[in-house]
């Protein structure tokens, strides 16, 4: 093997492993332009009406409302309770502190199928709580351990001293940290909702056990891929894949990708 | 003593939270011991998923698939991980790094969606092959154990290689150097230098993608049409459609067990492994 | 209107002072009087306890035992936002979302003094520190002798009873360091505040401050002026903490007109200052300092009244401005002098034996 073929079989492999995992997402893209009725490839003709009938199903329109309703609820929830639990992580020493940081942590080594029939049996055990509201619990759990990662880096990047500073300047503790803490951390807090929003929107499996009679939206889309044949579904696909674009490049701008993934 | 209090005060909220997911796991153990009389406690539903063969079937079934898709994915990878920590121009690496973590992101049901479109009866590979005349016969691409695999595969791919990437980038590149003044020519310096190194990283890479396959229901329901055995298809057809919720349970107990142990079992390894060569 | 800053002078008293951080003594029932006005270097290794013992005076670190008091009012209890105390961090700790004119009227702001004295302190701040054409400016476009003065006037804006400053200078490089220390000192004495300076560099410290205490291990070794410590260490911490210092192990022998006689060895002794802790019999270290000694030629006798100690010339090291001189003595022990400019004692060859020589005056005892 000479040197110069070194590269290029591993830029062979690169990009067809790019390819391969891009090309379900191209192919969703041409198809939701197509004017054919049935998912066939390749396309008759350019239309835009899978589009509009996104928006007149309506399971799709219910689930699109149920699903930014239940990220922004869990993710304002799972904000507050990761913010303030990686204050106490970060900020304090206490006896317990490493335990807690583990407990925090643990819906992680839950599988997500076991965490769904567990929020289920345990929505049972709980008289006179709405279906809405268990999904509320379900979805902070999932996206609590996340928050909480993102937020420690955060404050772990930030200068202990300004806090104190402050302080000496005659902040009150929680002057401190609204003045100086608050307005530093803003735009790490930003990059997290964005990603316990992105987290919360796409839970399928653990969603799936107790959606009841509103499905979330990619309960709805699971359902309609298994009854109808049309490109409606590319089309929603496209569009969540539009929402995604935009998290990332949000992320990019208030984190940074490098950070958020180590 | 005010003061003291302050950090216990600000965990609370969420202790409350995972408290709740506690009770949930509990619930879930009493259910698969309940014997039924609803006072009395039995290991039947445990014993019956052992000894059953049609049962056991679900869960060395996952595991062979999950086994499989995880070394795919390692093998491929691992490559396209190399490349872009070190021969990609940095726009190159943004991009690819967006891109992956656009797929990180996009939403799993509609990523499965998209290979039924190119895996199924009328999908994309076999239009191209029939056009070809490689074949008359449409292939059978999905609905079976294959079809899994390439939806597991595509599944785990963005986080093998995001977990790949971080310890590639850390790597020292003056060892490489060094070892190659050294004489080793680059496939010795690869497989002698830069793969030891990156073990931490293949080890959690790994053990997350084993993770994730194990426990997919999507893509066995999807791309495996209900033909191919995995446990969370088990679990949610058991205790939700067919009712039988102490089996279900029992089931969720095992793979919270095989999920646990496999954790555990990363961090004493990478433990192991920072304790040897890190002081 | 102009406004001037009210920048009253007060005493800082530690008494018995004891900080424990994770199960490990930090400061060790430190007692310490800082004077109104007065300008006192904390001076360690670090892992010596200063910095413990300036957070300490902030309130952001409570102490295990011990008063802490800032012009006769005890404060051990009272929280860091009610303690008047100013500080100035090692890396300044400006706020980097703010302009320098809003770091330097945070504290004001906090305590909601009205905008018409909030205005009036922020320029006279400002002023005070010649910082005004850089009101408009976020942190992380000054310079870092910039970031100082803008930390400063942020905490004397809020008219502290002290100032404290850990490491101060240690963010600067090299060249400028040097330069900032008379500035330093000049500028605390024009605002006339009394202040505890935390430092680890041995000239900063003389540079800056009216006293320094030195800190061994959470206690304070020694406090006085620099040239008490240098001149008369009471302990070889302290003597080599500051400078250089040559030492001879002895039994006190005889004293006589207000000398003492040691013996060294056999048939040399040698003689200092006497000093009324010193009994007859006593061990003690006699320290001589490498510039008070002086060469002659082996072939002349030991001059009357003069203190001398054979030994042979090991290396010369020309540093520019002084001449570093290395023997060995008799018994094989290191002895440095050091020579400055053209001094004749210079023409001294390598491998030569001489007497070190040095007045009496110039031997300091110090305890064994």
């Amino acid at each position: 093997m000479t040197r110069s073929s070194m590269p290029s079989i591993l830029q062979i492999t690169t990009f067809g492993v790019l390819l391969f995992m891009a090309l379900p997402n191209l192919l969703i893209l041409v198809i939701s332009f197509n004017s054919a009725a049935t998912l066939a490839f390749p396309p008759t003709g350019l239309s835009l009406k899978w589009y509009a009938n996104v928006f007149s199903t309506p399971s799709f329109a219910v689930g699109i409302k149920q699903s930014l309703l239940l990220a922004a609820t869990s993710c304002a929830v799972s904000m507050v309770l990761g913010v303030l639990a990686s204050l106490a992580i970060v900020r304090f020493r206490f006896f317990g502190r490493q335990a807690a940081n583990v407990f925090v942590m643990a819906p992680l080594f839950v599988p997500e199928i076991v965490m769904g029939i567990a929020m289920l049996l345990w929505a049972n055990t709980v008289l006179f709580i709405s279906n809405t509201a268990v999904l509320v619990v379900l979805h902070c759990l999932i996206v609590l351990p996340y928050v909480v990662r993102l937020v420690v880096a955060n404050l772990q990047g930030m200068d202990p001293n300004l806090e104190s500073a402050a302080m000496l300047l005659g902040a009150r503790p929680h002057q401190a940290f609204l003045h100086v803490t608050l307005p530093l951390l803003g735009k790490g807090l930003l990059g997290a909702a964005v990603f316990a929003i992105v987290m919360s929107f796409h839970n399928f499996t653990a969603t799936m056990f107790l959606v009841g009679n509103s499905p979330t939206l990619p309960v709805a889309a699971y359902q309609y891929i298994r009854t109808e044949n049309d490109p409606t579904v590319a089309a929603l696909s496209t569009l969540t894949m539009l929402g995604g674009i935009l998290a990332v490049y949000l992320m990019e701008k208030w984190i940074g990708l490098e950070r958020l993934v180590r | 003593m005010r003061q003291r209090l302050v950090p216990y005060l600000l965990v609370v909220p969420s202790f409350i939270l995972i408290v709740t997911l506690l009770m949930g796991l509990s619930s879930v153990l009493g259910w698969s011991l309940d014997d039924g009389t609803g006072s009395g406690a039995t290991f039947a539903q445990y014993e019956s998923l052992v000894t059953n063969a049609s049962y056991r079937r679900f869960f060395t079934s996952s595991l062979w698939l999950a086994g499989v898709a995880t070394a795919v994915a390692l093998v491929l990878g691992f490559p396209a991980a190399y490349y872009m920590e070190t021969k990609a121009s940095p726009r190159q690496r943004k991009l690819i790094f967006a891109a992956l973590l656009a797929m990180f992101l996009s939403d799993y049901v509609l990523k499965m969606f998209g290979l039924v479109l190119i895996l199924g009866r009328t999908g994309l590979v076999n239009k191209l092959l029939l056009w070809l005349g490689v074949t008359d016969e449409p292939f059978r691409l999905m609905f079976n154990e294959f079809g899994v695999l390439v939806g597991l595969i595509s599944g785990i791919l963005p986080y093998m290689i995001l977990s790949l990437n971080g310890v590639i980038a850390r790597l020292d590149k003056r060892l490489q150097e060094a070892a190659a003044l050294l004489g080793a020519a680059p496939w010795q310096v690869f497989l002698l230098i830069t793969v030891p190194l990156c073990v931490p990283g293949i080890l959690a890479g790994t053990m997350l993608s084993f993770l994730l396959s194990l426990n997919s229901f999507v893509t066995p329901m999807l791309l495996g049409g209900g033909r191919v055995d995995m446990i969370a298809v088990f679990i949610f057809d058991q205790s939700i459609n067919l009712g039988n919720l102490p089996l279900g349970s029992a089931a969720a107990g095992i793979l919270f067990l095989i999920s646990a142990a496999a954790i555990l079992a990363l961090t004493v390894a990478g433990d192991r492994f920072h304790r040897r060569f890190q002081r | 209107m102009t406004y001037s800053l009210n920048l009253e002078k007060r005493g800082v008293a530690l008494r018995g002072l004891t900080v424990d951080l994770q199960g490990k003594r930090i400061l060790d029932d430190v007692d310490l009087e800082i004077e109104p006005g007065e300008i006192v270097a904390l001076l360690g290794p670090s892992g010596c306890g200063k910095t413990t013992m300036l957070r300490a005076i902030a309130g952001l670190q409570p102490p295990l035992r011990g008063d802490i008091s800032v012009g006769g009012k005890i404060m051990t209890k009272v929280p860091p936002y009610q303690r008047n105390v100013g500080m100035v961090f090692q890396n300044y700790a400006l706020f980097p979302h703010m302009t320098v004119a809003d770091n330097v009227t945070f504290g004001l702001r906090m305590k909601n003094v009205a905008a018409a004295r909030r205005d009036a302190v922020q320029t006279a701040s400002l002023a005070m520190l010649e910082l005004t054409a850089l009101r408009d400016a976020y942190p992380a476009r000054l310079s870092g002798g910039q970031q100082q003065r803008v930390a400063i006037a942020r905490t004397i804006a809020t008219e502290p009873s002290v100032l404290l400053l850990d490491e101060p200078l240690s963010a600067l490089d090299k060249k400028l360091r040097e330069g900032m220390r008379i500035e330093l000192r000049a500028l605390l004495k024009k605002v006339g505040i009394t202040a505890i300076i935390v430092t680890h560099d041995q000239e900063e410290a003389l540079a800056i401050a009216d006293r320094i205490a030195v800190m061994d291990r959470g206690r304070i070794a020694q406090i006085g002026t620099g040239a008490e410590l240098y001149h008369k260490p009471n302990s070889r911490f302290v003597a080599d903490f500051i400078g250089y210092m040559n030492y001879f192990e002895g039994t006190v022998g005889i004293q006589t007109g207000g000398l003492l006689d040691i013996t060294i060895a056999p048939n040399l002794s040698i003689r200092a200052p006497s000093a009324q802790t010193i009994r007859e019999g006593e061990r003690v270290s006699v320290g001589v300092r490498p510039e008070a000694i002086r060469l002659a030629p082996q072939k002349q006798a030991s001059v009357p009244g003069i203190n001398a100690v054979p030994a042979q010339l090991v290396s010369k090291e020309f540093l520019g401005v002084v001449t570093y001189l290395r023997f060995e003595d008799d018994s094989g022990i290191e002895r440095m002098v050091i020579r400055s400019g053209e001094d004749h004692d210079l023409a001294v060859s390598d491998g030569a034996r001489c007497w070190l020589q040095w007045p009496e005056q110039a031997s300091i005892v110090i305890a064994a």
